[in-house]
Formats: C-alpha cells, sequence, structure tokens
C-alpha cells in the first residue's frame, strides 16, 4: 500500500480582515493536509472563504495565525524573493478571468512563466508547444486572447500553468465564465492532466456540478471546513 | 538569457498596444525636437520648459503604464516574475518608446536637411547641429528616471493577490 504524502498543510489557519470597525473572519482555525496527486474541491457559497482559503493555502496571503506548510516549506519563511521561483516551480494558477496578457499569442503566453529564467528560448519554445498539444491550442497557438473562445482562453491559461510542469494547481472558479459544455470539457481536461502527471489539483468553486471531479470535497462555510461525502 | 528576453518581449508588447504606443512615440519625438530646436536657438528658458515637459510625460507614461499593466503584474507575479523581472519589463517598454519618439525626430530632421537645399532661409533653423540632437537624446533618457521609478514603486505595490480578484 502506497503512503499518502501530504503536500499542503494547513495547521490552525486563520484569517481576519478589517472592514471599517469590524472586524472579518474569513477563516477560523482551519486544519487539513491535501495529498501528493489528489484532486480536492472547496465548495461553498459566495462570501463563505473558499477564495480567501485557496489564497492563503498558495502562499499568495498569509494567515493571521497558523501556518500553511506548501511542499515542505512554511509559506510564513518564504520572502518576495523566494517565493517567485517557488510560484514558477512548483504551484500553477488558474483564474475565473483567464487572466491571458492581451497583447501576447498564446504560443506567448504559455511560454511567459519561462521568460525570466537562462532556459534557451528554442526550449521554451518546444515546451510551450508540447503543452499546447496536450490541452488541444496547437492550431490556435499564434492567435491573441481576444480572437479565442471562453474555453480557448481558459485551455491556453492552463497551458501556460501546465509548461513549468507544477506539483500543484491552485483553480479559483476554473469554469465560472464557460458554459456548462465548456466546463465540463475544463474539468475533463484538468482530471487527464491530474491522471498523466500525478498533479495535485485544488479547486475552488460554488457549482456543484464540479464535485464529481474531485477525490474529496470540503465544504467551507463561514470560514469554517468540513470534509463532503460529495466527493469520489 | 532571461533578463535579454524579457527586454525583447517588452517592445514587441509595447508596439501590440497601439492606441498607448503611437501618441507616446509622438509624445516623445515633440519632446526630443522641442529640445534640440531650443537648444540650437540659445534659449535657456525654453530648454528648462521642455525638460520640464519631458519629466511630466515620463511621469504620466510610467503611470500609465503600471495602471494599465496592473491585472497583469499581478498575473505575472502569480506564475512566478519576480520585481526585478516585472522592473525590466517596464523599462524596456519605456524607453523603447522615448528613443523611437527620438529617432523619429531624427528621420525628420535628415529629410529637412534634404529639403532645405532648396528652402534654405526657411529650414536651415530647423537642421540640428550634433551637439543640439546629443544633448535632446540625453534629456529624453534622463526625463525617463521619475517614469521608471514611479512605475517600479507602483509594481513593488502590487500584489499576486489582485490576479484572483478578477
Amino acid at each position: 500500500m502506497t503512503q499518502k504524502v501530504p503536500i499542503i498543510i494547513a495547521e490552525n489557519v486563520s484569517k481576519e480582515y478589517r472592514r471599517g470597525r469590524e472586524i472579518v473572519k474569513a477563516l477560523v482555525k482551519v486544519n487539513l493536509e491535501i495529498y501528493e496527486g489528489e484532486r480536492v474541491c472547496f465548495f461553498g457559497p459566495s462570501g463563505s472563504g473558499k477564495t480567501t482559503l485557496l489564497n492563503v493555502l498558495s502562499g499568495l496571503d498569509q494567515p493571521t495565525s497558523g501556518r500553511v506548510i506548501l511542499d515542505g516549506s512554511d509559506t510564513r519563511e518564504l520572502d518576495e524573493r523566494i517565493f517567485p521561483k517557488i510560484r514558477r516551480e512548483k504551484i500553477g494558477f488558474i483564474f475565473q478571468d483567464f487572466n491571458l496578457i492581451p497583447d501576447l499569442t498564446v504560443i506567448e503566453n504559455v511560454s511567459s512563466p519561462l521568460w525570466p529564467t537562462d532556459m534557451k528560448s528554442k526550449k521554451i519554445e518546444e515546451l510551450a508547444i508540447s503543452v499546447l498539444r496536450e490541452v488541444d491550442m496547437i492550431d490556435r497557438k499564434d492567435h491573441l486572447p481576444r480572437q479565442l473562445s471562453g474555453g480557448e482562453q481558459q485551455r491556453t491559461a492552463i497551458a501556460r500553468a501546465l509548461i513549468t510542469r507544477p506539483k500543484i494547481l491552485f483553480a479559483d472558479e476554473p469554469t465560472g465564465n464557460l458554459d456548462s459544455k465548456t466546463g465540463l470539457e475544463i474539468m475533463n481536461l484538468l482530471k487527464k492532466i491530474n491522471a498523466n502527471d500525478k498533479t495535485t489539483i485544488v479547486v475552488v468553486t460554488h457549482d456543484e456540478n464540479l464535485l464529481k471531479f474531485a477525490n474529496r470535497v470540503f465544504e467551507v462555510v463561514d470560514g469554517k471546513i468540513s470534509l463532503s461525502k460529495r466527493g469520489q | 538569457m532571461g533578463n535579454f528576453r524579457i527586454l525583447k518581449k517588452s517592445i514587441l508588447m509595447s508596439t501590440r498596444v497601439k492606441k498607448r504606443f503611437i501618441p507616446a512615440v509622438l509624445f516623445y519625438c515633440i519632446l526630443s525636437w522641442w529640445v534640440a530646436f531650443t537648444i540650437q536657438l540659445g534659449d535657456t528658458f525654453l530648454v528648462t520648459l521642455g525638460i520640464i515637459g519631458g519629466l511630466i510625460i515620463a511621469t504620466v507614461y510610467g503611470f500609465i503604464l503600471s495602471q494599465f499593466r496592473k491585472a497583469q503584474i499581478a498575473t505575472l507575479k502569480c506564475i512566478g516574475w519576480g520585481n526585478s523581472n516585472i522592473l525590466l519589463l517596464l523599462i524596456g517598454e519605456i524607453l523603447f518608446v522615448s528613443l523611437l519618439g527620438y529617432v523619429l525626430t531624427l528621420e525628420i530632421d535628415i529629410h529637412i536637411l534634404g529639403v532645405s537645399t532648396y528652402f534654405e532661409d526657411i529650414l536651415i533653423q530647423f537642421v540640428f547641429s550634433g551637439p543640439a540632437l546629443g544633448l535632446s537624446l540625453l534629456v529624453v533618457i534622463i526625463a525617463q528616471i521619475p517614469g521608471i521609478i514611479l512605475a517600479y514603486w507602483r509594481t513593488l505595490k502590487v500584489r499576486p493577490i489582485v490576479a484572483l480578484k478578477g
């Protein structure tokens, strides 16, 4: 029997915001472990704290108290000089609004995470072509984002997240701006990536239709999480 | 290698935003023209006016650039770009646009030089000397410094989390 290796650990994670005079408790003592190669969904209504949780788990934001261990590193100890490298090498992000750079073509967008590295341009192009094939976007590689449909833009964003072969993919409402059929295609693509590369996939959503893609589903309500039975 | 690649891409990115690129190049062209012309005239007040104008244009351009690219800067941070990489992208764009404006001035001046054979009386004052053109280039480059500092300061303030806020 293979042992499950936790890739993300949250210990007593709380996050509070100040809104005027009021203190909003976005996360309340969250404890969880996410294992390598898992597909995890955080499900909850708008304002429940699920995006805050994704921000904190991915290291984009720091918890007010508690700690997050991301692939062996405590996120509180990673400063803005080290974090870019970790984001580039270990983490991929998929956004609801795709967040492609509008002035760059598909292949340029996909290769952009590797531009700051010392890798040769030829090698970067080869990698970009390879991931574009994987997401079935190779025919559109010279198009600008505005010339693409929503589904194509999201596939491009996934290719961009994949080019560095990250260990973890964080997706914030990845189908939020897509119709249900395209959303289903995107989730199948993520499932395929998870199966092929053993990439850990963490999805935040309010869409119940996405829950069947997850191994485990956590419900987020008022900043508290609980394991749901709705996962696979 | 990475830095050179980012500079190359910054040039490419600047040319693709035509709404910003063309007016900015024209502004810098007018600026370098004005500075070269007033230096040649020897009017210190007008030269100073040109330098102040240049500083204002460059600062506004640095502000516009960092403002319009705010969401992109956040996204780039999410995908692993550091502040220095983003600064390079902005410097490349700012310097390319300003130098292109200067080159346009040179190009126009060469044409004026050609035509001035026929209309010497009117056009000779617009044929700039080497020192005037050199000083104009210096002003165009130095004027970028506050714009670049402003753009960098604003870049530092952009948190990657902004990318997830849509």
